[in-house]
């Protein structure tokens, strides 16, 4: 039996085929969210590159800021309870997530069964999410995937204090005009996301083992900032951007089975 | 049908306030004051003058030009607040402005307005902080006696005692009639869903209370003869100090959240706290004020907001609790470590979001409800 679980999200979205909920059968991403082209891309691609139709689909969960909008889902839920299915499906001993994504950051405690117990979201702003380091990455000239690599060849520290992204930009560019070295700068940046997404994480409680999904897992950077701040080991499952989607594909084959 | 008529009715006057307050001037030729949010204005000393008082709690708007006054983030009561007097929203609709000072922006919200809408007039009426000192009585005596005269300088009705009396004895019936209304929603949330309930509380922020009592009378009655009703859904008991964005409100029926009591400013916490008998109106009036607790923006040395929300919850069956603060509002920010921990240990599950009070789309306020239903595993 296949289940489907798509994950239409603010700047990306994504999407996961899974076998009797215990095999993933493919899974896709594109860079463009809720509202845009994204969605069909994603479907198209996970349909044709997998051989399998819509008729296929037992059932289908989406979620994500824009999981109102997907005409062929069978249910909505949201993402804090499809992160929660995928990061433990993937590692089942997971009592604490700190997902962040394009503009949303969040922390997860887990009941040691896959169940959540407890939740919290970035308020007020998206100051340290995916967004955040967007507009760092364009203003230091590099992309988001390139701020892991630059992060580690710093070899001084330095902070950023703004919480606002727009200061935090002001902040990031008087640094550069008073000649400090770009990789320092992603350092701070990185601490400064750290410390926000820990900050989460404390409101919930942090359990061992932590995982750490959603997009800005990819980069090793944020998670070497969280592992420092928070002095204890983060786990990051491959493909780490899936796991809303995945989430969402398991919870549609528990519907059905 | 009379309930499909008396629902209506509510939803129309909250929706259209200006509308109501415009033909009740028509119809009885006299003035109206606003009475600014969040400070438990002197609606009977307002009611006494003869005027009708009518409660300015922002609204849906961008505070564009408030932004003179206050910095961009702020507090959206206030900055709403001020956005519809400066863009004349007021005009010709309230005849002057009651305003106290409850917190940090209150004291700058009374100065701002004086400059910003000078064709309304301001009345002030600060309420003292220290409310367990009898000397905080005679203070807010002699603040009520001054605003009394100014209001009567204003609409030409003398307050009487007799006049004062009669009033309290409207705004003492209209609390009861409220409470019963809130007490009988909860068993009926398929009739009663947020945004019906909002708008029987917000109608009640600008309807003549006189008038508004025996509408609520009426619905009240019409629910208690019907067969209570099973919610399958998530009930709770709201808190913060205002819950009217209505996507909000359809997000949580959506949600199969239902309200089954409430300690929200704008709703339950107005009408929870009856005037004494006495011999000394204004003193009885003052005594009401002391006598209110536990809420976020009144001094509450003994903490009693969380033990008290603990104690509703159980009294209403309610699985959960919602608490809405107000973005970067000050004293609710206070509060919420302190509630948070006493809901923890009492174990009752919360789900706090926050939200500003201008804007009415918010996603990630609807993501929270959604998760939170789920993981409550309704």
């Amino acid at each position: 039996m296949y289940t489907m679980g798509i994950d239409i999200g603010s700047t990306a979205t994504k999407g996961v085929i899974m076998q009797d909920g215990q095999e993933i059968v493919i899974s896709k991403m594109v860079d463009v969210g809720t509202g845009t082209s994204g969605v069909h891309r994603v479907l198209d691609a996970i349909l044709s590159d997998s051989g399998l139709s819509l008729d296929d689909m037992a059932y289908i969960i989406a979620t994500g800021y824009g999981r109102t909008n997907f005409e062929f889902a069978n249910r909505q839920m949201s993402e804090l309870s499809c992160h929660a299915k995928g990061a433990s499906w993937r590692i089942p001993e997971a009592r604490t997530i700190i997902d962040i994504g394009g503009q949303d950051a969040k922390a997860i405690k887990l009941d040691g069964n896959g169940g959540m117990v407890n939740f919290v979201m970035n308020e007020k702003c998206a100051a340290g999410t995916g967004r955040f380091l967007d507009v760092m990455a364009r203003v230091l000239e590099t992309t988001v995937d390139g701020l892991g690599e630059l992060d580690l060849r710093s070899t001084e520290d330095l902070s950023i204090t703004s919480t606002c992204t727009v200061f935090a930009e002001s902040e990031v560019i008087s640094l550069l005009s008073n000649g400090r070295a770009v990789e320092d700068i992603v350092h701070a940046i990185h601490e400064s996301v750290a410390k926000r997404a820990c900050g989460l994480a404390s409101r919930v409680g942090v359990s061992d083992p932590v995982v750490m999904t959603g997009g800005v897992a990819r980069n090793q950077g944020v998670v070497r900032a969280i592992e420092r701040e928070l002095k204890r080991e983060i786990i990051v499952p491959d493909n780490p951007q899936i796991t809303g989607a995945l989430g969402a594909a398991l919870l549609a084959w528990e519907a059905v089975k | 049908m009379r309930q499909e008529e008396l629902i209506a009715r509510f939803a129309e006057v909250a929706n259209d306030p200006k509308g109501y307050v415009l033909d009740w001037k028509k119809r009885t030729g006299r003035k109206a004051f606003g009475v600014m949010a969040c400070t438990f204005g002197p609606e009977e000393l307002i009611y006494a003058s003869g005027a009708l008082p009518v409660g300015t709690w922002g609204g849906n708007v961008a505070p564009n030009e408030a932004f003179q006054y206050f910095p961009t983030f702020y507090c959206s009561l206030l900055t709403g607040t001020l956005q519809l007097g400066m863009q004349g929203a007021y005009d010709g609709v309230i005849d002057a402005f009651v305003c106290g000072t409850g917190c940090d922006g209150l004291q700058d919200m009374m100065e701002d307005w004086k400059l910003a809408v000078p064709s309304i007039p301001v009345i002030p009426c600060v309420y003292p902080q220290r409310r367990d000192l009898e000397i905080c009585k005679q203070y807010m005596i002699d603040e009520l006696r001054i605003a009394g005269a100014k209001m009567t300088e204003i609409t030409g009705q003398k307050v009487t005692d007799l006049l004062l009396q009669k009033a309290m004895y409207v705004y003492n019936e209209h609390n009861a009639v409220m409470r019963e209304f809130s007490a009988v929603a909860g068993d009926h949330l398929d009739i009663v869903t947020p945004l019906v309930r909002r708008n029987v509380f917000k109608s009640a922020r600008f309807m003549d209370k006189a008038e508004h009592t025996e509408l609520v009378r009426e619905f009240t009655e019409l629910l208690k003869s019907l067969p209570a009703h099973e919610f399958d859904g998530v009930r709770v008991v709201t808190t913060g100090i205002i819950i009217d964005s209505e996507d909000m409100l359809k997000a949580m029926e959506t949600n199969r959240i239902g309200v089954v009591g409430d300690s929200v400013v704008a709703e339950t916490k107005l009408y929870d706290t009856d005037i004494v008998n006495g011999i000394d109106l204004y003193y009885q009036l003052a005594q009401q004020w002391c006598d209110r607790k536990g809420c976020s923006i009144l001094e509450d040395y003994r903490k009693q907001r969380g033990p008290m929300i603990v104690e509703q919850a159980k009294a209403c069956k309610a699985d959960a609790v919602l608490v809405n603060s107000l973005k970067f509002c000050e004293p609710e920010a206070y509060d919420y470590p302190i509630i948070r921990r006493v809901f923890a240990e009492a174990g009752l599950p919360e789900l706090h979001i926050d939200i500003e009070n201008t804007y009415s789309m918010n996603e990630q306020a609807a993501t929270r409800m959604q998760a939170f239903v789920e993981m409550l595993g309704k």
